[in-house]
């Protein structure tokens, strides 16, 4: 039949129009225009086809076109498009699934494109930067009262279902291990809770979806790589949803982005999957293609219960711990300075455990594995690397490494940074790894785990490393290298992180522009980190990434120089010399000194003089010995006074950038001790 | 209401004053947070001799700024009638407003002032007076306002805002 025919290629077009359009630079005006002019070519068409409702889109696009008269506003416009597309994709889907016949109109929707018409005079008022916002208008739900809580209670499983699922895929797209219970079994909790909620459209897509992915259950075969794209948007679309319906609920008003567009592809997917293999096999029924399938499944529990806690209770309670701590310090001096004894002593003596017991499991709260950033980062490689054609796995090693949530949270941004750069250019083109007789498949490792303290991160690639001799080069000509001086490669490998300093000779898509690494460093270095770049030419590069644990609670090693009394991470502490134990050294004026201890030569720091504080007694002068990331260096100080937990407190901002301390604690007397930072310390000798 | 900017009109409203060895001070009141008794300070190494150190505020950290130090004057020694009386700023670069103790010599009283009674600061030649929109006579003493946020401007903007240059003087 010819007119069943034509249909199928009007829907075939616009199902390729709409995947286009989505990879379209909505800032390009004329790549705009063009698409606009091509779905107006598209919809006259569809009209010719006898589609009489495609009209009211043609009058859209010449408000499309009308918009983009000011190259500005080709976002703006972009956005109509992108609506108008969809929901005429929409509406022919519908038509279709009603019935055959074009000359049907849709019962529903009278006028499909008045809605969008409507929703873009509105945008036009609000302005550019509401349009996320707004998107496109489809199911608005009214949520009463009552149904508020549970619809969150129900919600707040939802994202690790989506985890899961994600994970799922990325699992076998990545290493090539299909998991079909990582994704089978979400899919269908969250079936069931959409449905439960009466977000039919959500409940159908997933249902369509489990429809689709129904041969792969036994996990005897795989879905192919651009059907896991497709599953990848599935759980993209889903999760945005959940977005907007967790907004909506705050306001009692939920409203949904459209999803049609995915569900299209869904079955694009669906169909081409057919055709060429397994043609025999029997999927799925094309005409109730909404079947019931899937139902009897086991509903997959998740094992450990939670609670969530809004961040700012939890701050508040670990204030209110830290308060009880110092208080609790204070109670058992006095019950010692007292020389109290019996049952009360013994009491403060429970108090002091039960306090340091509430200290840690409080602490505790605020840790939160890596592993959902580390999924996050999977997914951006597996994206870049479809963007870039480059064949990249990822392994993930340590991801249940556990971090202050504050710190994942502000690690992304710089990961995502790294992982761009590592993937535009660490990583050949797949030719390039095949000549040079790497495997053709890439790998990145992200790597997590602790250290002294600290928590480290690794990103390494195998790709073509450092070019040490274009870095130098191009250090020289930036003049970030005196001439004749001598350039070790780690002084190079350093350059990266220069502001504005680039060796990519080709500004892409994905990076090059030399603000990368530079906005890398600095983001580290606010979160009180360090990044180190190691890199062999041809191998590979690897930055790793050190932070503190948590920004809360830290131990301490109390410490007096001169009147004050100082706080040095206990973690970094090493031993302790009494300066009569060792044999100290120094060259001339006394300027540079170091300790020898068990053969070991030590460069001295004398504290007092770093602080220019009153030169006291220095018979009890104790040298501490610390070490950060291999450099070590032996602190003086006048007494060494006791290790105690203390609750980290930042310094007020107004007293600017002060060398040598990292922060302020709270002690058990409630007097400020100053927080000492080893890193600055050690490094301002050494370095 | 008491909103004074710039300029040497000061708006009727209410000012906390205090006094610095003989004279006494009146500060906007909606700038004040808090008046609390001397406490520990811990000093900071490396800040500018004027910043006393910092304290524990109810958990908060804040610096400290000896107002005695900053006008120049000689220490004194500390007795329970000191104060430190916090005060909200606004940052000149940052604009985020900061919390920061004046340690002075006592507190004395909240006292209403209208815009009619404040007299302009005689010339004194090349002393730089621009912190001082006003003064007020009452009965028998004279209050110096103060700007408090020009007043840390004044020289030391360096320390507040831990930028690297220091603004005039």
């Amino acid at each position: 039949m010819g007119e069943n025919q034509k249909t199928g290629e009007l829907q075939q077009e616009l199902s390729v129009f709409s995947t286009r359009l989505m990879l379209a630079e909505e800032t390009d005006a004329t790549g705009v225009f063009n698409l606009t002019q091509e779905f107006q070519t598209w919809l006259g068409k569809a009209a010719g086809a006898g589609f009489i409702w495609v009209k009211p889109f043609e009058d859209l696009c010449g408000q499309i076109f009308k918009t983009l008269e000011d190259s500005a506003l080709s976002v703006q416009a972009f956005k109509r498009l992108n609506q108008a597309v969809t929901r005429a994709s929409e509406t022919l889907f519908r038509v279709l699934q009603t019935s055959d016949s074009v000359n049907e109109t849709p019962g529903v929707d009278q006028n499909p494109a008045q809605e969008i018409a409507l929703t873009s005079s509105e945008n036009k008022v609000l302005g550019d930067e509401d349009f996320e916002v707004i998107k496109e208008r489809q199911s608005v739900l009214e949520v009463s009262e009552q149904d508020k809580d549970s619809f969150k209670d129900l919600l707040e499983e939802a994202p690790e279902h989506l985890q899961s699922i994600e994970e799922g895929l990325l699992k076998l797209s990545q290493q090539g291990i299909w998991d079909p219970q990582m994704i089978f079994g979400p899919f269908h909790t969250l079936k069931g809770i959409f449905g439960f909620m009466g977000f039919m459209e959500l409940n159908e897509l997933i249902h369509f979806t489990e429809t689709v992915l129904e041969k792969y259950k036994k996990g005897e075969q795989q879905p192919k790589s651009r059907q896991i794209d497709i599953l990848l948007e599935v759980t993209d679309c889903v999760k945005n949803q959940i977005e907007e319906i967790g907004q909506g609920l705050s306001s009692g008003v939920i409203t949904l982005t459209d999803c049609s567009l995915v569900m299209l592809k869904l079955q694009s997917v669906e169909k081409s999957s057919l055709k060429p293999e397994e043609s025999d096999d029997k999927t799925l029924e094309e005409s109730e293609p909404l079947a019931g399938v899937g139902l009897n499944q086991p509903r997959k529990e998740s094992v450990d219960q939670s609670v969530r806690i809004s961040v700012s209770k939890m701050d508040a309670l670990l204030e209110a711990v830290g308060e009880l701590a110092i208080s609790q310090t204070q109670v058992s001096q006095g019950i010692e300075d007292r020389k109290i004894l019996g049952h009360l002593a013994a009491e403060a003596g429970r108090l002091r455990k039960i306090t340091k017991q509430l200290q840690d499991i409080v602490l505790s709260l605020r840790l939160v594995p890596v592993k959902p950033l580390f999924l996050r980062m999977s997914r951006l490689v597996h994206d870049l690397g479809r963007k870039t054609s480059k064949e990249i796995s990822v392994v993930l090693i340590g991801e249940e490494t556990e971090l202050d949530k504050g710190v994942v949270e502000d690690l992304a941004e710089p990961m995502v940074h790294l992982i761009r750069n590592a993937v535009d250019h660490g990583i050949e083109g797949v030719e390039e790894r095949i000549r040079q007789g790497k495997s053709p498949k890439a790998r990145i490792i992200l790597r997590a785990y602790q250290r002294a303290g600290d928590f480290v991160l690794e990103i390494s690639d195998d790709g073509q490393g450092l070019d040490y001799n274009k870095l130098e080069k191009k250090g020289r000509e930036k003049g970030l290298l005196k001439s004749g001086e001598n350039s070790d490669p780690e002084k190079l490998a350093n350059l990266i992180f220069e502001p504005g300093f680039s060796t990519a000779e080709k500004i892409t898509d994905v990076s090059g522009r030399g603000v990368g690494m530079d906005a890398v460093r600095k983001k580290v270095q606010e979160m009180k980190g360090g990044i180190k770049v190691i890199s062999q030419t041809g191998q590979g590069t690897t930055f790793m990434l050190k932070l503190p644990l948590t920004m809360a609670l830290m131990d301490g090693v109390l410490v007096r120089i001169g009147r004050e009394r100082y706080v040095l991470p206990a973690a970094k502490v090493k031993k302790f010399m009494a300066l009569s134990d060792t044999n100290k050294h120094s060259l001339g004026t006394g300027q540079g000194s170091w300790l020898v201890n068990r053969e070991e030569h030590i460069p001295l720091i004398d504290l007092k003089v770093w602080f220019n504080s009153a030169v006291s007694d220095n018979n009890r002068a104790v040298a501490v010995h610390v070490e950060n990331s291999g450099k070590q260096a032996a602190l003086l100080v006048d007494e060494v006074l006791e290790k105690q937990s203390v609750v980290v407190k930042g310094l007020s901002e107004s007293l600017g950038d002060l060398k040598g301390v990292s922060g302020g604690a709270i002690l058990g007397d409630g007097r400020v001790g100053l927080i000492l930072d080893v890193d600055t310390l050690v490094d301002a000798k050494l370095g | 209401m008491a909103q004074q900017a710039t300029g040497t009109k000061v708006a009727d409203g209410k000012f906390l004053t205090f006094k610095v060895k003989e004279e006494e001070y009146g500060i906007d009141i909606l700038k004040v947070r808090d008046i609390v008794g001397l406490m520990d300070i811990t000093a900071v190494p490396r800040t500018p001799r004027h910043i006393r150190g910092v304290v524990n505020l109810r958990g908060k950290i804040i610096p400290v700024m000896d107002v005695r130090r900053k006008f120049g004057l000689e220490d004194m020694e500390l007795r329970r009638e000191n104060c430190i009386i916090t005060v909200m700023v606004k940052g000149l670069e940052s604009q985020a407003e900061v919390l920061l103790g004046l340690l002075v010599d006592s507190v004395s009283e909240v006292v209403q002032i209208n815009s009619a009674d404040v007299e302009a600061v005689p010339d004194l030649g090349d002393m730089r007076v621009d912190f001082v929109p006003g003064l007020v006579k009452m009965k028998n003493r004279v209050i110096i306002l103060l700007d408090i946020e020009k007043v840390l401007q004044a020289e030391d903007l360096t320390v507040l805002q831990g930028l690297a240059k220091t603004e005039a003087q």
